[in-house]
């Protein structure tokens, strides 16, 4: 993707976002009284349709200008990335995937399981580590680290499993 | 840690002794793990549950383990309590919050869903005006308003807060009810905005207003409960002023609804013991509240007159859901 | 005299200077790793206080607010995750010194120009407290969004390529906040009827997400793409800031210590507003301008010398007014209280010996910090010799029990990974989101300031334009919006290379 189409690709999404969200907002909640009221419907519809404002007008100014910007993403970004590969989206899917399964697990099965499971799954499946001293010390060390950091020495409460639990 | 405080320990540690004795006499086994106390606030709420597991922990076999699940004006705390196990390992730190929350709409199960171990501590809000203004007492203010014919800007935490229903309450009782601007602040900065005479008058918690009515800031025309305060000692109740208003927040626990009664008494124990306590009795004072420990059935009928009383008053205010 | 003679000596048993340094450990800790938070570290040092005597259970939660003020600069600079909201400045220009091999330099900077931030602005609370406190209470829902929409302004100075895209990320972040409960009027806003959307998006969950899981997709993806190698971040040396440098930035430190100190004393605002207010000014009135976002030390000195400036203004209206300013200084709040330290005009009356304990305890705590962190730079930068996607694997663990245990929901997991994969999206799409924690933190302020301000007018918008106070923060903020747009408009003529030196 040129860095114009990706732009274009940007504003349409967002300003498909803006306009669903303050569709949402005037249809599910209630405006002000006015007299000095003014409620809570006032900001959240604003901003929505500034975004969309901002979206059209990254359009027509990517639509006019038509040329790559040289200039990187800017301040706060991770690593510049110089090109689109797969690799980063797929990165993208399995992270999204493995929060979640982890945030589920959490919940289910309690810390001291979840949490193993979770590291093998990352180093084997999915950054094919083969050096099983790395795995095994990575996955033993940062489950009975944490465990004996923050709940044995802390008292911060990690999570318990509804389903069964140890520890 | 000084000598005294040593003693007073060791005090606490042998009445608690007695009390386990008593307790465990009727308990077989429970409780065998630790017990889960889902708080449901920050601030003071959090403060007092902090102290009450730590003695309550003296208490019992097992410790009693404070979890914070705040947000959502408790809904998210209640909301997982109730789906836990009537067992008695999980039980939560309740107050008018129950009520406020069903009626407004952000939970779906009422104060019925939860069985009523022990109330535990409340809190009274404070009326409190500019000094500059010159009223003492509330016929001060009311007559003044009155005079005047202006509105009356009260300063509120948010829409629904208890602080708004408190001062709806009071000021429906004054007679000036029509005469009340409300400004929401969203926070608890009622106090200083007060000071700067931004607004004219505003309900918070004695404690806030105690340091600026010893220097003199400001007035606090009465309190909304059934007795005085012991921050404020001088100032008389509403009620003794002549209106007609009972209003304190409440703060107790309860367990999902079906919870074993051997245990609900064990509970009520361990509570009863932990604010009898000299601890919590020094620490009252401290943080502004009053303990008043009443036992789960007691607590359970203040509970739904709470509820029925709330219900209305949100449905005048035009919030029940 | 006599009282803080006396004061200096309860303050200086083994005792209280031991439960300081706990406390500045605990705080350093829990700021320096990645996910964790001070206002966990807060909240954990609050029960074991309760037993306490007051001077040293107010030492450790002041050495715990201070340690975690300052610890929150040194995951932001080695990987570029912001311990504290008030840290997410200090990636801008920390981070890429890593990249270069100075991190010790950074670090130390850090360290010392939080020390300074932080002594500076005690001294000026101990002089001025109750001049302030009457200007403080000057500042009224009116005057406070004025503050909050300059602070906004600063985004201007964060996009980097395009200013557009720099507003846009801005509004989100704006919009984020909107969800859960409004304060004001306590109804629901795009909940959709869920109990777990009625708590709202956490912004210390959102901050987790923002920046550590684009760090842990970014390791993992180059590693998966070249799985023989491992990566690092950068080299390691253990090197400190000479002093030719610090005494270079002395100005620009006694500004931002200034504006800290200002901008913490006046109640709802905070530390990041002040270390984003700082890091702009210090840009725009740089020689070099163009080699900020780049590894410029200026920019860790000025936003890390103003947050922890706060700390010492943050104590003023806590102190004179029982106000407290953020969720970490209501935790020390309760501490006061619960040993019978009621903050307030009458606190300087009853309390006098216990209000210089507790200077003394925020010089001892800075000290301790200033000793704990200057040996743990010799440690801390051996982190980068670790393998990035070992890193990240531990990262992506202490970010789950950090975001878990902030309110104890797996909610907050699944809130940070979705925020944190929207993040990276936007990244690829060039769009920067340092704009977003900024809109974060101030929309809710903005937002409730404004509908206060106008019911307190009863609709009247003359409210913000009779306030002087209000006019100087407006002018402020537009002469900001209106210079980034000119030099914009300018960088626009000139074609392609010199885009990216004007506007970087």
């Amino acid at each position: 993707m040129t860095s114009s189409a990706r732009d274009l690709a940007l504003s349409v999404s967002l300003l498909a976002f803006a306009v669903i969200w303050t569709w949402l907002v005037i249809d599910t909640i209630r405006p002000g009284l006015g007299h000095g009221d003014i409620g809570p419907r006032a900001f959240p519809m604003v901003l929505g349709i500034i975004l969309g404002g901002l979206s059209v007008l990254l359009f027509v100014r990517t639509l006019v200008l038509r040329r790559d910007e040289t200039t990187a993403a800017g301040t706060g970004d991770v690593d510049a990335m110089d090109e689109d590969s797969t690799s980063r989206w797929g990165a993208m899917v399995l992270v999204a995937i493995e929060i979640s399964a982890y945030g589920f697990l959490l919940q289910k099965i309690g810390f001291l399981i979840a949490t193993p499971i979770l590291i093998l799954f990352v180093l084997v499946i999915h950054l094919r580590l083969r050096s099983w001293k790395t795995i095994l010390g990575m996955t033993l060390g940062m489950t009975l680290g944490c465990w004996l950091f923050f709940e044995k020495l802390l008292g911060i409460y990690l999570a318990n499993g509804s389903w069964f639990n140890i520890g | 840690m000084t000598p005294t405080k040593t003693l007073r320990r060791a005090t606490t540690g042998l009445l608690a002794a007695a009390a386990m004795t008593v307790a465990g006499a009727a308990q077989a086994d429970y409780p065998e793990r630790p017990v889960e106390m889902t708080i449901l606030f920050g601030g003071t709420a959090n403060s007092i549950a902090q102290l009450l597991t730590d003695l309550m922990s003296q208490e019992m076999d097992q410790p009693v383990v404070p979890v914070s699940r705040t947000g959502g004006g408790g809904a998210v705390g209640y909301s997982y309590v109730v789906n836990t196990p009537a067992d008695g390992y999980n039980i939560v730190w309740n107050s008018n919050s129950i009520n406020t929350g069903n009626h407004m709409g952000r939970i779906d199960f009422n104060y019925e869903s939860f069985a009523p171990i022990a109330r535990v501590s409340t809190e009274i809000p404070a009326l409190a005006v500019n000094a500059e203004t010159g009223w003492e007492d509330l016929d001060d203010m009311v007559s003044a308003v009155q005079e005047s014919g202006d509105m009356l800007r009260v300063g509120i935490s948010g829409r629904g807060s208890f602080t708004h229903l408190t001062s709806a309450a009071l000021f429906d009782a004054l007679g000036i009810g029509d005469q009340v601007a409300y400004i929401a602040y969203g926070d608890g900065r009622a106090p200083v905005e007060l000071l700067a005479g931004r607004i004219d008058a505003a309900i918070q918690w004695p404690g806030q207003f105690a340091s600026y009515a010893e220097a003199g800031d400001l007035n606090v025309l009465a309190v909304t409960g059934d007795t005085r305060v012991n921050v404020l000692p001088d100032v008389a109740t509403a009620m003794e002023q002549g209106y007609d208003v009972n209003i304190s927040m409440w703060r107790g626990l309860a367990a999902p609804a079906g919870t074993p009664d051997d245990v609900v008494a064990a509970l009520q124990a361990a509570a009863e013991a932990a604010v009898m306590s000299d601890t919590f009795q020094e620490a009252s004072d401290n943080i502004g509240f009053t303990p008043a420990f009443l036992p789960s059935d007691e607590f359970g009928a203040l509970i739904a007159e709470d509820d029925a009383f709330y219900g209305a008053l949100l449905n005048d205010l035009g919030m029940a859901q | 005299m006599d009282i803080f003679l006396e004061a200096l000596s309860t303050a200086m048993t083994p005792m209280a200077i031991a439960s300081i340094g706990l406390g500045a450990l605990i705080g350093l800790i829990f700021g320096s790793i990645p996910g964790l938070t001070f206002t966990v570290a807060l909240a954990l040092a609050l029960p074991i206080s309760f037993s306490m005597d007051a001077v040293p259970a107010i030492g450790l939660l002041l050495g715990t607010y201070i340690g975690g003020m300052t610890g929150g600069s040194v995951s932001a600079i080695l990987l570029g995750i912001p311990g504290t909201p008030s840290a997410a400045a200090t990636v801008l220009d920390g981070h890429p010194m890593t990249k270069q091999g100075n991190a010790s330099i950074a670090l130390g900077t850090a360290v010392i120009t939080s020390v300074f931030g932080g002594i500076f602005s005690l001294v000026v609370m101990i002089v001025s407290v109750d001049l302030v406190s009457r200007v403080a209470i000057s500042f009224g829902p009116a005057e406070i969004f004025a503050l909050v929409l300059f602070g906004l302004s600063t985004i201007c100075g964060l996009c980097g390529g395009s200013l557009i895209k720099g507003l846009i990320s801005g509004a989100l972040g704006l919009m984020i906040m909107t969800i859960g409960i409004d304060t004001i009027d306590g109804v629901q806003r795009m909940t959709f009827g869920s109990v777990n959307m009625l708590q709202g998006v956490n912004l210390l969950v959102a901050m987790i997400g923002l920046f550590a899981v684009p760090f842990i997709i970014e390791a993992f993806a180059v590693k998966s793409s070249t799985p023989e190698k491992s990566q690092r971040i950068s080299r390691v040396k253990a090197e400190l800031p000479s002093l030719r440098m610090l005494s270079k930035n002395l100005w620009l430190m006694i500004k931002c210590s200034v504006m800290g100190t200002g901008i913490g004393a006046i109640p709802g605002t905070g530390g990041a507003i002040a270390s984003f207010l700082a890091y702009d000014h210090a840009k725009r009135f740089s020689k070099k301008p163009e080699s900020f976002g780049k590894g410029n030390v200026e920019g860790v000195v000025a936003p890390e010398t103003a947050n922890n400036a706060v700390t010492g203004g943050t104590l003023i209206p806590l102190l004179s007014l029982g106000i407290p300013g953020d969720p970490a200084t209501a935790i020390v709040l309760a501490g006061l209280m619960i040993h019978g330290i009621t903050p307030g005009p009458a606190l300087f009356m009853n309390h006098a010996g216990e209000v210089y304990s507790m200077y003394v305890s925020v010089v001892l705590a800075y000290l301790w910090v200033l000793g704990l962190q200057l040996m743990g730079i010799r440690l801390f930068v051996h982190v980068l010799k670790i393998p990035r996607e070992l890193l990240a694997v531990g990262v992506l663990v202490l970010c789950a029990i950090g975001a878990y245990s902030i309110r104890n929901s797996v909610f907050d997991i699944y809130a940070m990974g979705a925020i944190g994969v929207m993040a990276y999206g936007l990244v690829s799409f060039r769009v920067p989101i340092t704009p977003i924690i900024l809109g974060m933190v101030l929309g809710p302020t903005l937002e409730n300031e404004f509908r206060t301000a106008m019911m307190l007018s009863a609709g009247d918008p003359a409210i913000f334009y009779t306030s002087p106070t209000a006019l100087i923060f407006f002018t402020l903020a537009l002469l900001v919006i209106g210079l980034q747009a000119l030099s914009e408009l300018k960088a626009r003529k000139p074609i392609k290379k010199e885009v990216e030196v004007s506007d970087a």
